[in-house]
């Protein structure tokens, strides 16, 4: 009896801890799963607060015009953010362009938003500078990103007009003027990039297959990074391929610009994007809308050309003929129609159908400057 | 032998009692916990929305579509050109799909002239509409962050277009410069 009691008592302790060893590992489980579960939201919310507070400082920066903002970006040093832009047809309609933190899920498409910055940034400091391009009238602000851990290296003295200003406008940033390889030393940069003013010309140092720069030869392919700016007014792209530089463009990528006395958007998107397709796909936004702009100017056009027009009851106005007959002339009508069908060529056709749109924006720049002398209402 | 099993009886009622207590009280911190998960979520969503609007406020300020341009110099800030407003209408409405959409979402921006005359300029408008089973359509936003700023307006043709070229006179009264609003609302 006494030996049945102790077995049962023995029994329902053996039980009880059973029991409850059951139930805490169940509760133990519960809670490890609340834990590790809020642990994946907190760092994916996160994640998504960066991407949203980058949308906003990007979208401050690109709206006031020529300024730098350096970002401090210290709290966001252990993530890699990833800046892409393809466009696969060649077209504006074909463009997949974004950007986020690499290895998560949270990222912005950027369809519209040209963004020249190298592929990856991971620094203390993200730069963000906006340049306003004209052709000739302003089209958009584009930004040019990127960060202190960037450092680009330029050399040769070819264009001596545009290094002058490129050594006065870059101030700030992480950049060396620089006369041979050997002054290239990359120690603490996420990438280097080095910009070549003497390719094509004698003295050139940068070529397909050409060496690396000695102290770069350690670094990883993808973290160096050239660009050859052509005699002929082409650039070439090179990447590192072990110890050399391989081209990776075809044909020589031309720049399309009206050549403004300063801040030429398509020299310094070259500089600043990670490479052609990047480039020529950031450039077929800005052309897209320079298709819309044109559109809005053609319409002011319009009614300036009524405005002025003398047998318009407007004409009592002003009473100035030669506003008239500046805005009549066949020069000026062509080069708008022309401007508006050739932007809207490109935007369809891909970068080489954009080279022959300058022509026309040079007409309307000159008519503009006519418009101007002659005390009349300019265009823009 | 029976006391001793209703001992175990009761300890055991004991026990799963307070196993009972202890979920129900993990039920209730879960059912708190979800609440306040989803007051927190409005509380974001509304920030957000409100991120939105002044974005999209500061990107239409500085529209070059609308801006008052000064040749190679940097344009007038907190101007409209009325010349290129007039017709902007039919250009964003052209390119809404394909561009705007992209840049402004949901939203409706207009300008409202407040001096010298009174009219009001639609840029864009998008609603967020939904259609329902019987086919109608209805909107289908719950917030709506109205942003207002007030702007200049430029109109060196003197608002010819309007006077529709009748009055000569009145071209002398009507001054390059007005003034009014802009008004961007975000749908969300």
């Amino acid at each position: 009896m006494i030996f049945n009691n102790k077995k049962q008592g023995q029994m329902t302790i053996q039980f009880n801890w059973i029991f409850v060893l059951g139930a805490g590992t169940v509760i133990l489980i519960f809670f490890v799963g609340i834990i590790v579960k809020q642990q994946a939201i907190s760092e994916r919310n996160l994640s998504y607060e960066i991407v949203n507070i980058l949308q906003s400082i990007i979208t401050g920066s690109t709206v006031s015009e020529q300024t730098k903002n350096f970002i401090d970006s210290s709290s966001l040093k252990n993530y890699v953010l990833e800046f892409n832009c393809e466009s696969e047809g060649g077209g504006f309609r074909d463009i997949f362009s974004g950007y986020g933190i690499k290895g998560s899920g949270a990222s912005v498409e950027t369809p519209i938003e040209a963004i020249f910055s190298p592929k990856e940034i991971q620094s203390n400091q993200i730069i963000a500078w906006s340049m306003p391009f004209k052709f000739p009238f302003k089209v958009m602000d584009v930004l040019m990103l990127t960060s202190l851990s960037t450092k680009y290296y330029f050399i040769g003295s070819s264009d001596p007009t545009f290094l002058t200003e490129l050594e006065n406008s870059t101030e700030g940033l992480n950049v060396d003027f620089i006369d041979s390889f050997e002054e290239v030393n990359a120690v603490g940069n996420y990438h280097v990039k080095i910009v070549d003013f003497d390719s094509g010309v004698q003295g050139s140092q940068i070529t397909n297959n050409g060496p690396v720069p000695e102290n770069l030869k350690l670094l990883q392919d993808s973290q160096v990074s050239a660009v050859s700016f052509m005699g002929t007014g082409g650039v070439n792209f090179y990447e590192k391929s072990g110890t050399v530089f391989k081209k990776v463009n075809g044909a020589e990528v031309q720049l399309v610009s009206i050549k403004p006395e300063e801040r030429d958007v398509s020299k310094y998107g070259i500089i600043f994007s990670s490479g052609e397709d990047a480039y020529k796909c950031n450039m077929m936004k800005v052309f897209k809308r320079l298709e819309i702009i044109t559109k809005t100017y053609e319409h002011k056009y319009e009614e300036l050309r009524t405005y002025y027009d003398p047998s318009s009851l407007s004409y009592w106005d002003h009473e100035n003929p030669a506003c008239y007959a500046i805005l009549e002339s066949d020069d000026l009508i062509n080069a708008f129609s022309g401007l508006l069908s050739s932007s809207q060529g490109c935007s369809y056709g891909g970068y080489g159908a954009c080279e022959e749109m300058f022509t026309y924006a040079l007409t309307i720049k000159d008519k503009n400057e006519k418009l101007d002398e002659a005390g009349c209402i300019k265009l823009y | 032998m029976a006391p001793n099993n209703k001992k175990a009886q009761s300890r055991m009622m004991e026990t799963i009692g307070v196993l009972f207590i202890f979920f129900i009280l993990i039920v209730f911190a879960l059912i708190f916990y979800y609440n306040y998960q989803e007051v927190s979520l409005q509380e974001r969503h509304r920030e957000l929305v409100a991120s939105r609007a002044m974005d999209t406020t500061l990107i239409s300020l500085f529209l070059p579509e609308l801006q008052c341009s000064r040749g190679n110099s940097e344009a007038e800030d907190n101007c409209i050109d009325l010349m290129k407003l007039r017709s902007l209408n039919k250009t964003f409405k052209r390119y809404s799909n394909e561009y705007y959409f992209n840049m402004f979402g949901y939203s409706h921006i207009y300008v409202q002239m407040v001096h010298p005359g009174n009219k009001s300029w639609t840029i864009y408008q998008r609603e967020k509409l939904s259609t329902g089973l019987d086919g109608n359509t209805s909107i289908s936003w719950s917030i709506k962050e109205p942003t207002y700023f007030i702007v200049t307006l430029r109109d060196e043709v003197h608002g010819a277009p309007e006077l529709n070229y009748t009055n000569p006179t009145l071209f002398e009264e009507r001054g390059v410069y007005s003034f009014g609003y802009l008004v961007v609302e975000v749908y969300s």
